[in-house]
This record gives C-alpha cells, sequence and structure tokens, in this order.
C-alpha cells in the first residue's frame, strides 16, 4: 500500500515539528507548511491523503481553509488540531466542515489514533 | 374658668375674619400669624396655641379645647367677658383645625423629602405605584435610563407610563412587559435583567419588583427598581476572556513540552538511561498537571459565567464509565491499585451530557487514586433506584427517584467530618490535599455539574478506612416509565 499523505499546516514552529515527528515515526509522508494561504494552495495543488490544521494560521485561518476544500468535490478528510478547546470551538470547527477535532495538548498515541480513524473512512 | 354657651347666629364682621384666616390657613400661612390677626379683632391680650395636657400660662383666663391635640389660651384685658369672648372664639375653631392639620402635612412631606433624597441617592432608577395604579414616585435616575421626564409619569395612571415606554424605540420591551405584568399583582416579587440603549449608551440594567406592605400590614403600592449592572456585566466578561486567552496561550507551549517528552518516551524508551527515563517521566506528568489546572480553571469560569451548554441525551452509563476508567488505565497500573466495576445489569439508559459526566466520574476517579495509599482497591457501583426506600440514608432528601446512583468508592485515608462539610466549596483544601497538589477546583465542578443534570453528589467517609463519593443521575425521559406485566385473569 502507498505511504499515506499527510499536509500539515500549523504556525508554531516546535509543534510544527513535533506533529511532523509523531507522523514520520509512524509511517507518513508529511508536507509541512506554517501559512495558511499556502496550505489551502497545496492542498489543491497535491491533493493530500489527509489535511491538518491548526485554526490560528496567517493569511487564512483553518475554519476559511476547510471550508474552501470542503466546498469542492472529493475533498480529503480534515482534522483541526487547536488550542481552542471551548465546546463551541469544537463545534464551530466541525461546522465548517472538518471531520474530526483535535485540542492541544495532544498525545502521540491520541493523534495517530484520530489520524488512522480519519484515513479508514 | 367658664363654661362656653353656644352663639346661635355669629356676627357678620366674625364671619368675614373667618373667611379671611380660612384662606390664609389654606394657602399656608403661620400659624402665629392667623392668632395674631384673631387676637387683634377680638380684643384680646394674647392668644397661644399650646399642647391640650399643657399647664395654662399664668394669667390666662380661657382655654379652648380640643384642636386635634392642641388648645388656644387666651389671657383677657379686665373690661372684656369670658364667656361672650368664648362664644365668638368658638366660630374660628375650625380655622385652627386646618391649620394645625396642615402643618403636620408640612411634617409629612418633609418626610417624604426625605424618603426621596434618599432614594435618589442610592442612584437606582425606582418606580412606585400605588395600590390604585397610580405612578405614585420616580427617581431621577429612572428618567436617565428611560429618557421620559419624571413630571409625565408621576401621579399619571400606569398606562400612560406603559405607553410612553413603548413609543422609546430603544427600550426593551422586557420593560414594558414586566410592568404590564405586574401592574396588577400584589403578590409576587420577581427579578431579572435586560439590555437598554440609553443616551446613546448600551446598559445592561439588573431589575427586582416588590409589592410593599406597612408595618401594619396595608399595602404601600408596588416597587420597580433598575440597577445600572454594566460595568458589572463587562468585568465578567472580561474575566472570561481573559481565562479564555491565558488558557489558550499556554496550551501551545505546554503542547510542545507534553508532546515531546511523551514522544521520547514511547520512541527512544529503550534506549534512555533510566535516571533520563524517570526525569522525563515526571516532566510528563507535570505537563500533564498543568493541563488538568488549566482546564478545571476554564470550567468554573464557564460554570460562573452560566456559559456551560450542556447537550443531555440518551446514553448509556456503564459506556462512559467505561470510557473514563479505559482512559485512567495506565493511573491505575502506575499507583498499582485495583479498579473493580460493579454495574448493575441491565441499567436503564439516563439522560446526560456525555462529556460532562465522563468528567464527574473522571474527577472522583482521580481523587480516589491520589488518596488511596498504594496498592489501594478502587470500585465503581452503579444502581438503578426506583423508590426512595433504596436509597442510602445518607442520601439528600432532595434526591429524585427513580435515578440511576453511581458510587465512587476507595480504601484510602478517608475525610474528617469538618472537612466532609466543605469538600464541594471551590478551592477548598483539606490538610492532605495541600500536600498532593491540586486547587481545590475538582469537587466544585463534581458538583455543578451533577445539580445541572439534576442530580445530587454527596460523601460517606470514615477515617482511616476510605471514602464514598455517590452521585445520582435522570433516566432517559422514555425510561421513566415501566410497562408492568399484564395481570393473570
Amino acid at each position: 500500500m502507498a505511504t499515506k499523505r499527510i499536509l500539515v499546516a500549523e504556525d508554531e514552529a516546535h509543534i510544527l515539528l513535533l506533529i511532523q515527528r509523531m507522523l514520520e515515526s509512524a509511517g507518513y509522508a508529511i508536507r509541512a507548511t506554517m501559512n495558511g494561504g499556502e496550505a489551502l494552495r497545496l492542498a489543491q495543488q497535491e491533493h493530500p491523503d489527509l489535511i491538518l490544521l491548526d485554526i490560528m494560521l496567517p493569511e487564512q485561518n483553518g475554519l476559511q481553509i476547510c471550508r474552501n476544500i470542503k466546498s469542492e468535490p472529493d475533498a480529503p478528510p480534515i482534522i483541526l488540531i487547536s488550542a481552542l478547546g471551548q465546546q463551541m470551538d469544537v463545534e464551530a470547527g466541525l461546522a465548517a466542515g472538518a471531520d474530526d477535532y483535535i485540542i492541544k495538548p495532544f498525545s502521540p498515541r491520541s493523534l495517530i489514533e484520530h489520524v488512522e480513524r480519519a484515513l479508514r473512512s | 374658668m367658664d363654661a362656653i354657651p353656644i352663639q346661635p347666629q355669629p356676627a357678620r364682621e366674625d364671619l368675614q375674619l373667618f373667611h379671611t384666616l380660612s384662606v390664609l390657613a389654606a394657602a399656608g400661612h403661620p400659624i402665629a400669624e392667623l392668632l395674631q390677626l384673631l387676637g387683634q379683632h377680638l380684643g384680646v391680650s394674647s392668644i397661644d396655641i399650646l399642647p391640650a395636657s399643657a399647664a395654662p400660662p399664668p394669667g390666662t383666663r380661657l382655654v379652648m379645647a380640643p384642636l386635634s391635640h392642641n388648645a388656644l389660651y387666651l389671657t383677657l384685658p379686665p373690661d372684656l367677658d369670658a364667656a361672650a369672648t368664648a362664644a365668638r372664639l368658638s366660630v374660628f375653631i375650625p380655622v385652627f383645625t386646618l391649620a394645625t392639620t396642615r402643618s403636620q402635612n408640612v411634617d409629612v412631606s418633609e418626610e417624604r423629602d426625605r424618603f426621596e433624597a434618599v432614594l435618589e441617592a442610592t442612584n437606582d432608577a425606582i418606580v412606585l405605584l400605588t395600590p390604585a395604579g397610580i405612578v405614585g414616585l420616580v427617581t431621577s435616575q429612572f428618567e436617565t435610563f428611560t429618557g421620559i421626564p419624571r413630571h409625565q409619569i408621576t401621579g399619571h395612571p400606569v398606562s400612560k407610563l406603559i405607553h410612553l415606554i413603548a413609543a422609546q424605540p430603544n427600550l426593551n420591551t422586557q420593560m414594558v412587559n414586566l410592568f404590564q405584568a405586574l401592574t396588577d399583582n400584589w403578590i409576587e416579587s420577581l427579578g431579572g435583567e435586560f439590555e437598554i440603549t440609553s443616551d446613546f449608551q448600551h446598559r445592561v440594567l439588573v431589575w427586582y419588583s416588590l409589592p410593599v406592605y406597612s408595618q401594619g400590614g396595608s399595602l404601600v403600592g408596588r416597587v420597580f427598581a433598575f440597577r445600572d449592572a454594566t460595568h458589572e456585566r463587562d468585568v465578567d466578561r472580561m474575566q472570561t476572556e481573559f481565562v479564555a486567552l491565558v488558557s489558550h496561550e499556554l496550551r501551545t507551549p505546554l503542547t510542545s513540552v507534553k508532546g515531546f517528552s511523551d514522544l521520547i518516551l514511547e520512541s527512544h524508551f529503550s534506549t534512555l538511561h533510566p535516571d533520563v527515563r524517570e526525569y522525563i517521566e515526571i516532566i510528563a506528568i507535570n505537563a500533564n498537571r498543568i493541563i488538568d489546572l488549566i482546564n478545571d480553571i476554564l470550567d468554573i469560569t464557564r460554570i460562573d459565567s452560566d456559559r456551560v451548554d450542556l447537550k443531555p441525551c440518551r446514553c448509556s452509563l456503564p459506556a462512559i464509565i467505561e470510557q473514563v476508567t479505559n482512559h485512567l488505565e495506565y493511573r491505575f497500573k502506575r499507583h498499582r491499585h485495583t479498579l473493580l466495576l460493579d454495574l448493575q445489569a441491565e441499567l436503564p439508559l439516563v439522560w446526560v451530557d456525555q462529556t460532562r459526566l465522563a468528567q464527574v466520574i473522571t474527577n472522583l476517579l482521580t481523587n480516589a487514586i491520589k488518596y488511596t495509599l498504594e496498592p489501594g482497591h478502587i470500585t465503581v457501583r452503579a444502581r438503578f433506584i426506583q423508590t426512595s426506600e433504596q436509597l442510602p440514608p445518607e442520601a439528600p432528601r432532595n434526591q429524585i427517584v427513580p435515578c440511576v446512583m453511581v458510587m465512587v468508592e476507595d480504601s484510602g485515608i478517608g475525610i474528617s467530618p469538618e472537612d466532609q462539610q466543605n469538600l464541594f466549596k471551590r478551592f477548598y483544601r483539606t490538610e492532605k490535599s495541600r500536600l498532593i497538589g491540586g486547587i481545590g477546583l475538582g469537587l466544585a465542578i463534581v458538583k455543578a455539574f451533577v445539580e445541572m443534570h439534576g442530580g445530587c453528589v454527596w460523601v460517606k467517609s470514615t477515617v482511616g478506612q476510605g471514602s464514598c463519593f455517590s452521585f445520582s443521575v435522570p433516566l432517559a425521559p422514555q425510561e421513566s416509565y415501566r410497562l408492568l406485566p399484564e395481570p393473570e385473569l
């Protein structure tokens, strides 16, 4: 089976590195960006199997990107990853079309579980 | 002193003066002036008004009573006939009755002035409605809030006030509603909060209204009071926003601390020197403690600002309990505690918000883990309670049945009776919890969430033997009914 490609957009360098390392050690190929606008461009050009999006991103926030990508046919699954952990934040994320929502901080195990579940669906 | 003969027909000049004095009395002229005019007219030496019980001043030859509590005391020149003077004087008695009552009225209105000044000083907008439905009193703050001039409503029927409020586009219809709803209600005390725009300012008004009775029990009227709570609400909102912001900003660095220490422990565990492994485990545990703390503070802020959005649904309680215990498995292992689940078979579905209930059970279990000496026993029980006889004696009396009761029992250090009293108060910490750590919010959150569901929470504990925390949750709506088997014929 081909290696699954995951696009990760996160503007905090350390957290981006963390997610990247966690996913790489689980065998995924990672495309990383710290910019919202670039995340949207990469999503449209490279058609990743899964997108992990931070909400607070420069240029375009995660919710906007999510709505944009999900408005197109055959959109990949999207998981929002955010420190905005209130119930209304989660609901806003799911309303924007996200398939799942991870609240920071998270453990490597739970990140991998969420990713595997999203890729299976 | 002589008896007073009745004079059948007053003299014309006496009647003229009577009219003059009546007009002066009605206009509020001082009694002393009226007495002086009367004294000159009658040709007496002096005339005074004094309490009826007073000893007559020296030289008094005539006392005229009663004038409510007072009497007229006269000294006469030797040539004046006392009986004839008394007869003439009797014509003027009504003038002085009027004058003394008026002077008492002056006292009443002074009292009223003082009363209104006190009300004005409270800075609240106050409207007093008389039992007849007339606006009896309005403070100037009401004019500020509504823009309706006081003189347009004071002394007018409440319908005019309602009409004027309704005509103001910036006033909330709630203000109209509350005046309409409570105008003829002399029983209920009510209160609430609404927002208006007045003076181009957005205001939050807190209001209350109650009927007022005098000490003697007669109805004085209904008071409507409005207080500007804009600033308080702003402070509340800023506090909530501040906590949310701080918690967000703390989560970001914590994600790295927790994430990388977890990553080291999971991916490089076998290559680590045992010391390094232990140090990193300590970092990871403490990162988790900070995260728990942030979550607790966020929750309590949300509870305080009434922003907990409970989403109850039909849930299986055992499923929630198992989800939580799975999640905490590693903590049981680390502390070498054994967990026993004793969940009654075929429990009815319950009506709860799954996330909140999971949090309640998590908080109770983590407490049990913390306060039980290793290795200990922790048991989670769940029972269907159909009648109040099935409730344990320590359950609160207001417990509603049927319900499902959950008990988290430990073989821990126990809680003293004094601590049991205060345990559910926020920021309360026992001697032991100070040592173990925590800021005393866990049980306050448990209590708030359980009560939001309509349940109760209580504790039974013996020092040195262990504690049992119990809480109840309501059944899912359809589960409240039980079909009884059809009677056999």
